[in-house]
């Protein structure tokens, strides 16, 4: 029952924050974004400030009078200083890497103090519950990594960051929230295929006779450096000099990894394509990659892996979440 | 989060600072409390000793707990309570390890400079409490700012702004909270250190006071100030002899006295004596505090004098309301048995022959000036019959010698006589207007009683060494060399260089003034203020002037905000900016990447009817801007005048 | 164009390849700025007749390599052979040692050619069996890409790219210019147009005019604007890699050229935009798996960074 409340009054809270601060790329803490309230240090501060009030009425004395009102002028300058110590500051983030799903997705966070500012001890809390400190934010940016935790493929954005700090009197904590505008690409879970329809992960390596036809099997004189495996050995054995086989490259089976060929949902059969992706560039083969609406043409290296993984990632994706 | 180390050297810095003004009201014990519990600190930053660890840590508390409440005997008033906030310090520090160890510290710290603003509101005392003030809220800002190099410097400059920031509002607030009467009585100090004239007086007691410059009082008149001759503060009066020992007796409350018109009216702010005694001129009629006024013309506090005391006497020097009882008669003739058999000889065989009381004083007055006595700081130690050595064989004394000489004399002749100590004379500082008693002004004198005259002061001292009464002790001693032999820098002693004794007699004046302020401001002090400075004490003033000072406070805060956030812009920006603030009124918004150029092309291609006014303004500015030629100035007003053009063709 | 001989050299240039008169700029802003010239574009689309009037209408010699995946580095330096009757060897120079080079499909080639001629490109002179040999003085080498999808080729690597000064694509004509070309072949304005240009000045025109460049200047305004710009590709969250200082340094040398085409000796934001595209799309990286490419990057930059100070 109160549970519930809580959690009720924390959504409503949450969505206050959030109608506050609206995702962006890059966030400026003011005074709009920034809340403030007295730390449990603070409260024993007013608590101080209280016994010396009765301590100097008690006493009659004037020093501790004046002590009094001004550590209490102090504590409420505090309030300044704390959020003077945040304000300027600007936050953005980036995903360092795609990742596969089930994996942490990495963001990069950017911290740039305010014109001609500092800003000191610095803490940032993810959604998750860890937080970093920075001690000072000064004329260089502050870069910083977090992670979160991804279960599905398509775009992830990173949830709410806090900041916060209690520099420099450590009697107010100054915090803001920031939605930042970031997403990471998360490649479905690679899983080995359980069902393959039609020998998929041997049948789907098929020549394609179209590209290979031009030049096939052009020989030229061997030259120093030219890989041992395009060199002609046949025409060794015949007691001729060296020669090196032309467009090796072109002769290598161009592999395809076809949509058809998996069967299960579509989040099973596009595992089992990302597994299949992720071992075919690790073979460094030439390969296609088919999915229903769309067809990559067989390449290989690190774009093209790139290329068929963002495919398989986002395919059949809702626009929000493909693009959100 | 673990304190930097430049945190703890602030805070072993702060250590002796907040004991050394204390050290007299606890036991010096806390010295080697504090040594120990710095080093072991020390230590453990070392990485040699280990933080006290649960048992060790409960011992710790209740061994030097009980050594406190054994050391002090009671655990009421004031002092325990002092000496457990120190103690309760020096163990924080030696398990002092995260950010709110160092917090819980510095409210300690914070409490302990105002048990300090408890036993002394001096000047210098202010100044010293400012300083750990600012001290101790650098700590707070070390602690919560991390490490950085240059962290000292920093945390004192934090500090110190904030501090400053907050005087405005800190005044305010002093001056216009109104002050309440205490919620509950509070434990007075129970013991302590005492200074000044005491209720028992040996030979040499009063030689040696009277080697100390300590401030005793200080005394404001109000009218014309008295001659320093007339100056007799009264401390106590001693009127029993037990042994060798002058001894004050129980005060008797003295009857209200009839209307009299006091001719004397001064304020004097006390030091702490540890005693209740106040002093006080001829015949006390009343004092601003609630005190006593004995029959004997002295007065006394309700309780020990533990600080700075500041009352206003008025005084009369009629006399006139003196009697003594037949049975008080007795009692003032009384003289410790069978000692000083010679004096007492002496005394009868006098009598014998002047059977006017007046005239057998005289006869006394007259031995003493006529007898080879010397008043002398370095009287020799005399053994059981003290007055008989003094007035036969070393005749060597200081007041106390005289005074206590004389009244046995005057006892022994059946005269009733007692002893009053107290203070004679003082400095006044034409400074600040203050008459300055120090404890070297200490004196000890006479009292008889003369029928139909009542209580007369006899002061044996001016018979032997005139010029302590005229001039002072420093000139009674200048033959002898002793004044203040044991303090040779004493600034006392160099009077007669006139820059440092203006600089002396200004400073005295400066912190008198302090003191007099501090300790006089008050209820009544506070409401005069007020009306006098708001014509009235409606409430919503004192709210008006609160706000003002907020806003003193605040606003260049705000101010300081805005001047570090404001874009810096040159006036030739700032006519741009108008001229872009004027387009955008009539349609023309320039995107942020848009160039000037383009700009321009595009209001041309609309073709308003200040096309060419605006283009004309575009180029200057951009020639001005982008040119590096220096030929192609063009100063801001030119620009104001196209501008202008502009907005006219715009307009029209 | 105040200059009279660029402006010449312009107009025989846009007489050839209608309708691209801003390429025009850009590849003769990188031979003023002493850069090299990257197009990238399918075939047909005129890269050749660019460059090759480019250099005829400089006055300048020129040599064209068709780059293969077995050309080899010393197809493009130059090769030592034994002279048998001197009995020593003799350096037979490669196309490199031309003023103009033309490096068709440099992405055909391998890694290793590729960087022979980078290297020359970056150091202006070359090394063969130990001996170092100046390259010729102008050296401007262009060199066309296809689009990196087709297969079969290595794209040149972040860093190679940056030793391009300019990257710029012909692109489609527009329709006028499409039709202008075919009436040159068969309408009414069919005319013979000669194979060779004249040259309009020579090697040291050419240096004087390049000379002339380096005195362009500009204000803080303008070397604001430009820091602002380079800033907001390194700060970008879609941009993994901004402009290296080399890349902020080329912008700049890109718009004085670009403010001396426009006669001027001193550069305004609009040159900045107008190279801006040019200088940087190749030299961005975007992030791995954001929706935006470089083109848009700089598209968008261009739009939202303030070209004035603070109003």
């Amino acid at each position: 029952m109160f549970s519930s409340w809580q959690t009720r009054w924390q959504t409503r809270w949450q969505r206050f924050f959030a109608s506050r601060s609206p995702r962006q790329a890059r966030v400026t803490l003011t005074q709009k974004r920034i809340y403030i309230l007295p730390t449990r240090g603070g409260f024993a501060f007013l608590l101080l400030l209280l016994v010396l009030l009765v301590a100097g009425i008690n006493y009659q004395n004037n020093l501790i009078y004046g002590l009094t009102f001004w550590l209490a002028t102090v504590f409420t300058l505090a309030t300044w200083h704390t959020y003077q110590n945040m304000a300027g500051l600007q936050l953005s983030a980036r995903a360092t890497a795609p990742v596969f799903a089930g994996s942490p997705a990495q963001f990069e966070l950017t911290l740039q103090a305010g014109v001609n500012k500092r800003s000191l001890q610095l803490a940032v809390h993810t959604a998750l519950g860890d937080s970093q400190s920075v001690a000072q934010v000064g004329d260089t940016p502050v870069r910083m990594l977090w992670a979160e935790p991804t279960t599905r493929r398509g775009w992830y954005k990173p949830e709410r960051l806090t900041l916060s700090s209690n520099a420099p009197f450590g009697l107010f904590r100054c915090w803001a929230y920031a939605w930042l505008d970031a997403r990471a690409l998360v490649y479905p879970r690679p899983v080995d295929a359980v069902i393959i329809i039609d020998g998929a992960g041997q049948g789907d390596t098929r020549p394609l006779g179209s590209t290979v036809t031009q030049e096939l099997d052009g020989f030229r004189p061997y030259r120093a450096g030219d890989h041992r495996k395009h060199i002609h050995w046949a025409t060794l054995a015949k007691g001729q000099p060296l020669q090196t086989r032309e467009q090796a490259l072109q002769h290598e089976n161009e592999s395809w990894v076809l949509w058809e060929h998996y069967s299960g949902t579509i989040e099973q059969r596009l595992s089992a394509m990302c597994q299949r992706v992720l071992i075919l560039s690790e073979q460094d083969k030439v390969f296609g990659l088919v999915l229903p609406d769309r067809q990559i043409t067989p390449s290989r290296g690190y774009e093209h892996r790139a290329q068929c993984l963002q495919a398989l990632a986002l395919y059949g994706l809702a626009e929000e979440r493909s693009q959100c | 989060m673990l304190i930097p180390r430049a945190v703890l050297l602030m805070i072993f810095g702060l250590m002796p600072v907040l004991l050394v003004p204390l050290i007299e009201v606890v036991p010096n014990w806390l010295i080697g409390v504090y040594l120990l519990a710095g080093a072991w600190r020390y230590g453990a930053y070392l990485g040699k000793a280990n933080y006290p660890k649960g048992g060790v840590k409960v011992v710790l508390v209740v061994v030097s707990i009980g050594a406190l409440g054994w050391d002090m005997g009671s655990w009421k008033g004031l002092e325990p309570m002092v000496a457990l906030l120190l103690l309760a310090f020096a163990l924080k520090v030696t398990e002092l390890v995260t950010v709110r160890d160092t917090l819980i510290l510095i409210l300690v710290a914070y409490f302990i400079v105002a048990a300090q603003f408890l036993f002394s509101q001096s000047l210098s005392a202010t100044f010293l409490g400012i300083a750990e003030i600012w001290w101790i809220t650098a700590v707070l800002v070390a602690v919560n700012c991390g490490t950085q190099p240059g962290l000292l410097r920093r945390a004192l400059r934090q500090s110190g702004t904030v501090l400053a920031q907050a005087i405005p509002l800190m005044l305010a607030l002093f001056f216009i909270f109104p002050r309440l009467d205490p919620f509950w009585a509070v434990p007075l100090q129970s013991s302590g250190g005492v200074t000044g004239v005491s209720d028992r007086m040996n030979p040499g007691d009063i030689a040696n006071l009277s080697r100390s410059a300590a401030l005793a009082f200080r005394a404001e008149f109000a009218g014309p100030i008295p001659p320093n001759r007339e100056l007799y503060w009264r401390a106590l009066v001693l009127d029993r002899q037990v042994g060798e020992t002058w001894r004050a007796s129980m005060p008797e409350p003295r009857r209200s006295l009839p209307d009299v018109s006091p001719e004397i009216d001064v304020s004097i702010t006390l030091e702490p004596t540890g005693q209740r005694w106040l002093p006080v001129l001829e015949t006390p009629a009343t004092l601003s505090m609630p005190a006593l006024i004995a029959k004997s013309n002295t007065a006394f506090a309700g309780a020990d004098i533990k600080s700075d005391t500041r009352y206003r006497l008025l005084a009369t020097r009629d006399d006139r309301f003196d009697t003594i009882h037949p049975l008080e008669r007795s009692r003032l003739l009384q003289l410790s048995p069978g000692r000083n058999p010679q004096t007492r000889a002496l005394a009868q065989q006098w009598r014998g022959q002047l059977p006017s009381d007046r005239d057998y004083m005289d006869a006394v007055f007259r031995y003493f000036r006529v007898q080879p006595f010397y008043y002398t700081l370095n009287p020799p130690t005399l053994g059981a019959n003290g007055v008989d050595e003094f007035l036969f064989t070393t005749q060597r004394g200081f007041c106390e010698h005289y005074a206590g000489a004389f009244t046995e004399l005057m006892r022994a002749a059946g005269i009733p006589a007692r002893v009053v100590t107290g203070y004679q004379g003082g400095e006044l500082n034409p400074v600040s207007g203050a008459v300055v008693v120090r404890q070297y002004d200490a004196h000890a004198w006479s009292e008889v009683w003369l029928e139909g005259q009542g209580w007369v002061r006899v002061d044996p001292t001016a018979a032997v060494a005139p010029d302590r009464i005229e001039y002072g002790l420093e000139q009674a001693l200048a033959e002898e060399g002793s004044f203040l032999e044991n303090t040779p820098l004493s600034a006392l002693h160099f009077k007669n260089i006139a820059l440092i004794n203006a600089l002396r007699l200004r400073l005295d004046a400066l912190s008198y003034e302090w003191q007099s302020w501090v300790l006089g401001f008050d209820r009544n002090t506070q409401s005069t203020l007020l009306t006098r400075l708001f014509q009235g004490n409606e409430p919503w003033k004192y709210a008006v002037t609160l706000a003002l000072a907020w806003a003193l406070v605040m606003l260049p805060l705000a101010f300081r905000l805005w001047w570090s956030e404001r874009p810096k812009v040159s006036p030739h920006d700032r006519v741009l900016g108008d001229f872009l603030s004027l387009m955008s009124r009539h349609g023309f918004v320039r995107e942020p990447g848009e160039s000037l150029a383009h700009f321009q092309g595009r209001i041309a291609s609309a073709n308003p009817r200040g096309a060419k006014e605006a283009s004309a303004f575009i180029n200057a500015y951009s020639a001005h801007q982008y040119q590096p030629n220096k030929a192609r100035y063009i100063a801001a007003s030119e620009l104001k005048r196209l501008l202008r053009e502009c907005k006219r063709r715009f307009k029209a | 164009m105040l200059n009279p001989i660029l402006a010449q050299v312009h107009d025989a240039i846009a007489q050839r390849l209608l309708g691209k008169s801003e390429a025009i700029r850009l590849a003769l802003c990188a031979i003023l700025a002493r850069g090299h010239l990257l197009i990238e574009d399918l075939p047909g689309m005129g890269k050749t007749t660019l460059a090759h009037s480019l250099a005829q209408s400089l006055g300048l010699n020129y040599s064209r390599v068709q780059f293969t995946s077995d050309l080899l580095p010393s197809d493009i330096l130059g090769l030592s052979v034994f002279d048998a009757r001197d009995n020593r060897f003799e350096f037979h120079p490669g196309p490199v040692f031309s003023q103009v080079l033309l490096a068709d499909e440099i992405n055909r080639a391998t890694p290793r050619t590729q960087s022979a001629l980078l290297e020359a490109m970056a150091e202006g002179q070359v090394s063969i069996d130990g001996e170092t040999r100046a390259l010729p003085e102008p050296f401007f080498v262009i060199a066309t890409q296809n689009p990196s999808e087709q297969m079969g080729t290595y794209p040149l690597p972040e860093s190679q790219l940056d030793r391009f000064l300019i990257r710029l694509t012909l692109g489609y004509p527009d329709i006028d210019s499409e039709l202008a070309l075919f009436q040159r072949v068969v309408g009414r304005e069919r005319q013979e147009h000669p194979k060779n240009l004249p040259s309009l000045t020579d090697t040291q025109g050419l240096q004087t005019l390049q000379a002339e460049v380096d005195r362009v200047s500009a204000t803080d305004d303008v070397l604001h604007y430009v820091s602002r710009l380079v800033q907001a590709t390194r700060n970008h969250p879609n941009c993994a890699l901004g402009l290296s200082p080399r890349g902020a340094l080329a912008l700049l040398e890109a718009s004085k050229a670009w403010a001396y085409l426009d006669g001027r000796q001193y550069i305004l934001p609009d040159d900045v935009q107008a190279v801006f595209s040019a200088v940087a799309e190749h030299r961005l990286v975007p992030v791995a798996g954001s929706t935006t490419d470089s083109r848009q990057l700089t598209r968008e930059l261009l739009a939202t960074v303030n070209v004035l100070r603070q109003v």
